[in-house]
């Protein structure tokens, strides 16, 4: 039997379900007798109950059908950490010009003629619209140190 | 009687033509903030405050008013067209909305959402109109005691609510519970599951978090379907994009009672419009549906955008009437109010009936000219369905971006929308419904808060649920439906 | 400083700096911004503290007092604590301010290890004063009733927002000599949300702000029990309202809620007295006067940047004293 993604999801809720209860009633407390419930009290019950419902779906997902993921789905989980890395360094928006023309070109082969009018316009619309009339503040990088 | 008199006055005030203007402006305006995923209701109003400043008070509350309105409408619109709900109700939006629209008929759904938000708003404020003050103190009435049952009325429904599975319905629910506690603990206010990390100390951010899961984890799954030619067999043309006689017959029943019961939720103190939507959406799951919920429904679509409004206007009645802000929007809201010098409170339906009635007036003229608006508009928006997969996805994926950082300012927001879109996907490929999760954020706090305080308030003892009439009652309602959807069950099986 | 701007601003600011340079040169030259000017908010849009900075902003514009505009920035991420931990750690040569209360510094030195001495303290501009609210279903009669059925065993309880009101709270606790358990805190995300509950009668008492609280006592659905001074309010409905050592046999405990404004701790000492001379003529207008003092009942209390920062960081030590942080 193949250990996939059905078997791993649930089994990372156990642990994490696990830390909360012993966070919820070592750490930050269960009950104090005057107060009632304290801090931990609420997120360890449902800590127990998401313990119990991830077992239940662990041992159901053994007889469920398996996942396949399609390769190209992580391409878009890349470009998105990507984007990320790359605004610390150079800012936000450039960031996304500079995505928006390599995905178009590099990953949907369009033109570079298309690619450089679609990025561009986005780009600006963006700009425009989030940057200039919503006046948010965007980041810009190692950049801003030296302004 | 009175009361009418004052509202057919406050009719007066507002009807000026430049008071008109200013109410289209503010409409068109609101519905295209409104429609940026990330902006939303709250911080749409926050932004286009200063754009109010020109004018002299009146107008400028009428155009508040709208703004504030049109607002709610242009959030069902990125729900349903590209699945990315901007805000906290347009989650629900998105259940029956997007399925709506994939069938082909975008612009259906997209007037279904705003005809239902508009009989919402108008039952809202009709009902706001006749009781006024007294509505807000009947909410007042609602503690922590009464809140906390009436909440675990609210999430015990999630679980069933959606999905197949009951038990991954409650893994779903759980973790958003669980997530939902990560940060300050609002009862001590000491930081609770932060890891020491700054950033956690106040919580994950909910608007990025929501655009994630459901918005980013879907443009991941899109390049399935990024080569597969679908058939464009969507009605886009203004004339096909009309509702029906039949469409208006199953929409309007469950808009009306939705539009009561959100109201109610809307006058709750702290209960909000995202609560509204839900409870509408939930009540509509007892009633009968020509296609079942959640495959594109209008009664389903109908039943949260009109509890959605609802609320929205129910908000107003403790706003006005005791200056309580039911939301972070009614805050904002109070914050524009004081701007021209007026302290909404317990004096101001008494002491200056002239502008209390006017705003309301306004409020009537703004919903129906924002839906006036949204009719202009919707032949356009449902024209961003053409453009091909491959280039929605580039799209999305900026639209993702930008909203999440618009909404908390920060990188942060972007890398918890990249997250949690992350997570969303894995739920979406394992069968894990991802609508739970985020309704339990919104409620598990509200649920949490009032839970606790009940107890320091019963020195610990839960008997207090008990003891306290509306309280015992929604815990009656509670073990009712438990016995009776059980019984179900059983019976199904036999 | 975070704006998004093209190629062809980054030479402009280039410029700007080489200008600032040249500038340097001369030692007797005063400051003056040279660039738009961050001002960073750790609370959302429409809240006190936004209008707060807000009314600041506009004043310095209607007066024309500083050429350069003003960014307002609300960071609220992680409670605010991100907003101010990134300010006190900000390279800054003079354009970047932060709006800074006794509200966000107690949970700060709660939370966090960021302390006062982090930042460079600009001026304080105003104190704000806190009463105790008592509900119409509040069945004492005075609060010395409330204390001493505190004291046989019945809970009483007493709501208020995060921050100051705690504060206050705590001090009430140590002069009355009654246990957690007795005089039992609740504490709300705001006073709005305080109030609500206390015109629902679920909470006894409740903390709140003069301003936030006027409408209530006029419509007699709360009445002021306690006013946290050592004087009586000089004038205007809250005239009538008694101080703690009137009403009960417990000594006068006043608070002492600020509001002020600090910058990142870099930023050139030119810098600070500039703007510190700014919020005093600011604080010397009229319009302060009318547009922020009367309209919220604040009091005028204005401290230039080094008796602000003595003042700023007395309060943060003897905070942390009362929380048993104190190193």
């Amino acid at each position: 039997m193949k250990i996939t993604i059905k078997q791993i999801f649930p089994s990372i809720l156990i642990l994490i379900s696990l830390f909360f209860i012993y966070e919820g009633i070592v750490k930050i407390g269960f009950w104090d007798g005057d107060n009632g419930p304290m801090g931990g009290f609420y997120p360890t019950i449902i800590a127990i109950i998401l313990l119990i419902g991830s077992v239940i779906s662990l041992m159901q997902s053994l007889k469920e059908s398996e996942v396949k993921f399609f390769r190209d789905d992580f391409k878009v989980i890349f470009a998105g950490a990507a984007i990320i890395a790359c605004s610390m360094l150079i800012g936000l928006i450039p960031s996304i010009a500079i995505y928006l023309v390599i995905w178009m070109r590099i990953i949907e082969k369009i033109s570079w003629k298309s690619t450089l009018i679609f990025a561009g316009i986005t780009t600006v619309i963006v700009y425009l619209v989030f940057g200039v009339w919503l006046a948010i503040q965007f980041p810009m990088g190692l950049f801003e140190n030296f302004l | 009687m009175e009361n009418i008199q004052w509202l057919l006055q406050g009719f007066q005030v507002a009807l000026t033509f430049e008071n008109i203007g200013a109410a289209t402006l503010g409409a068109i305006l609101g519905i295209l903030v409104g429609a940026m995923p990330g902006i939303g209701s709250l911080a749409g109003v926050a932004l286009l405050l200063p754009l109010t400043y020109k004018f002299d008070p009146t107008t400028a509350i009428i155009m508040l008013g709208a703004l504030y309105y049109a607002n709610m409408f242009g959030g069902a619109y990125s729900a349903i067209l590209i699945n990315i709900p901007g805000d906290g109700p347009a989650v629900m939006t998105t259940l029956d909305g997007y399925p709506l629209a994939q069938k082909g008929r975008p612009g259906t759904a997209l007037l279904v959402a705003n005809t239902a938000s508009f009989i919402g708003g108008l039952i809202g404020m009709i009902i706001l109109t006749f009781t006024g003050p007294a509505l807000a103190r009947l909410g007042l009435n609602f503690g922590p005691v009464e809140m906390a049952a009436l909440m675990i009325l609210a999430m015990t429904s999630i679980g069933w609510l959606m999905g197949d599975s009951v038990i991954k319905g409650l893994v779903s629910t759980a973790l958003g519970i669980i997530i939902a506690c990560i940060g300050m603990d609002s009862v001590t206010g000491i930081p609770r599951y932060s890891f020491g990390n700054i950033y956690l100390l106040g919580g994950i951010p909910f608007t990025p978090l929501v655009i994630g899961m459901v918005g980013f984890s879907k443009v991941i799954g899109m390049m399935k379907d990024r080569n597969k030619t679908t058939e464009l067999n969507m009605k886009l043309s203004f004339k096909e994009s009309l509702l029906t006689r039949s469409d208006f017959k199953r929409l309007l029943p469950p808009a009306i009672r939705s539009g009561v019961l959100g109201t109610f939720i809307g006058v709750l103190p702290g209960a909000g419009a995202t609560t509204g939507a839900f409870a509408g959406y939930a009540m509509q799951k007892k009633f009968k549906s020509k296609e079942p919920l959640g495959t594109g429904a209008i009664e389903g679509l109908a039943s949260c955008e009109s509890g959605n409004n609802a609320a929205a206007a129910g908000a107003f009645a403790p706003l006005l009437a005791l200056g309580i802000p039911g939301s972070g929007t009614g805050a904002v809201l109070l914050g524009g109010l004081m701007m021209w010098g007026l302290t909404p409170g317990p004096l101001l339906f008494t002491e200056q009936p002239e502008f209390t009635w006017g705003l309301i007036a306004s409020l009537f003229l703004a919903n129906g000219l924002t839906l006036l608006v949204a009719i202009c508009i919707i032949p356009f928006l449902v024209k961003i369905l053409v453009i091909p997969t491959r280039l929605m996805i580039p799209i999305i994926t900026t639209i993702c971006i930008v909203g999440s950082y618009s909404a908390t300012n920060s990188l942060y927001g972007v890398i918890i929308m990249f997250i949690a879109g992350c997570i969303g996907y894995i739920m979406n490929e394992c069968d894990y419904p991802s609508a739970p999760l985020i309704l339990a954020i919104v409620l598990s706090k509200i649920f949490e808060t009032n839970l606790r305080r009940a107890f320091i308030i019963s020195g610990g003892s839960p008997l207090i649920f008990f003891t306290e009439p509306i309280s015992l009652f929604f815990m009656c309602v509670l073990i009712l439906l438990i016995v009776l959807t059980t019984r179900k069950k059983l019976m199904n099986k036999n | 400083m975070k704006k998004f701007k093209t190629l062809m601003a980054l030479s402009i600011g280039a410029t700007l700096l080489v200008g600032c340079g040249g500038a340097e040169e001369n030692p007797n030259a005063p400051f003056l911004p040279s660039d738009d000017i961050d001002w960073i908010v750790t609370s959302s849009p429409g809240g006190g503290s936004d209008i707060y900075t807000r009314v600041i902003t506009d004043i310095i514009k209607q007066k024309g007092l500083v050429e350069e505009n003003f960014l307002i920035n609300n960071q609220t991420d992680g409670g605010g604590e991100v907003g101010r931990l990134r300010v006190s750690q900000e390279k800054d040569d003079g354009h970047m301010l932060l709006t800074f209360n006794s509200g966000d510094l107690t949970p700060m030195v709660q939370n966090t290890s960021n302390r006062v001495e982090n930042f460079k303290p600009i001026a304080i501009m105003a104190v704000d004063s806190q009463i105790l609210l008592e509900g119409v279903n509040t069945e004492y009669e005075t609060f010395q009733d409330a204390l001493d059925a505190a004291a046989n065993g019945t809970s009483i309880i007493i709501g208020g927002s995060k921050g100051d009101d705690i504060a206050l709270y705590e001090e009430l606790l140590e002069v009355s000599g009654l246990e957690k358990s007795q005089l039992t805190y609740m504490m709300f995300d705001a006073t709005s949300e305080a109030l609500t509950s206390l015109l629902g009668g679920h909470i006894d008492y409740c903390i709140s702000k003069p301003a936030a609280s006027m409408q209530y006592i006029e419509s007699g659905d709360a009445e002021a029990a306690v006013a946290f001074k050592t004087q009586r309010f000089s004038s205007g409905i809250l005239a009538d309202v008694p101080i703690l050592s009137e009403v009960t046999d417990l000594e006068d405990i006043e608070s002492s809620v600020w509001r002020g404004i600090v910058a990142p701790g870099n930023m050139p000492d030119k810098a600070v007295a500039y703007w510190s001379d700014i919020m005093r003529q600011v604080s010397e207008s009229e319009e302060w006067k009318t547009q922020y003092l009367d309209k919220n009942v604040l009091e005028s209390f204005y401290l230039p940047a080094d008796e602000a920062k003595a003042y700023m960081t007395e309060y943060q030590n003897d905070y942390l004293e009362q929380i048993g942080k104190a190193e």
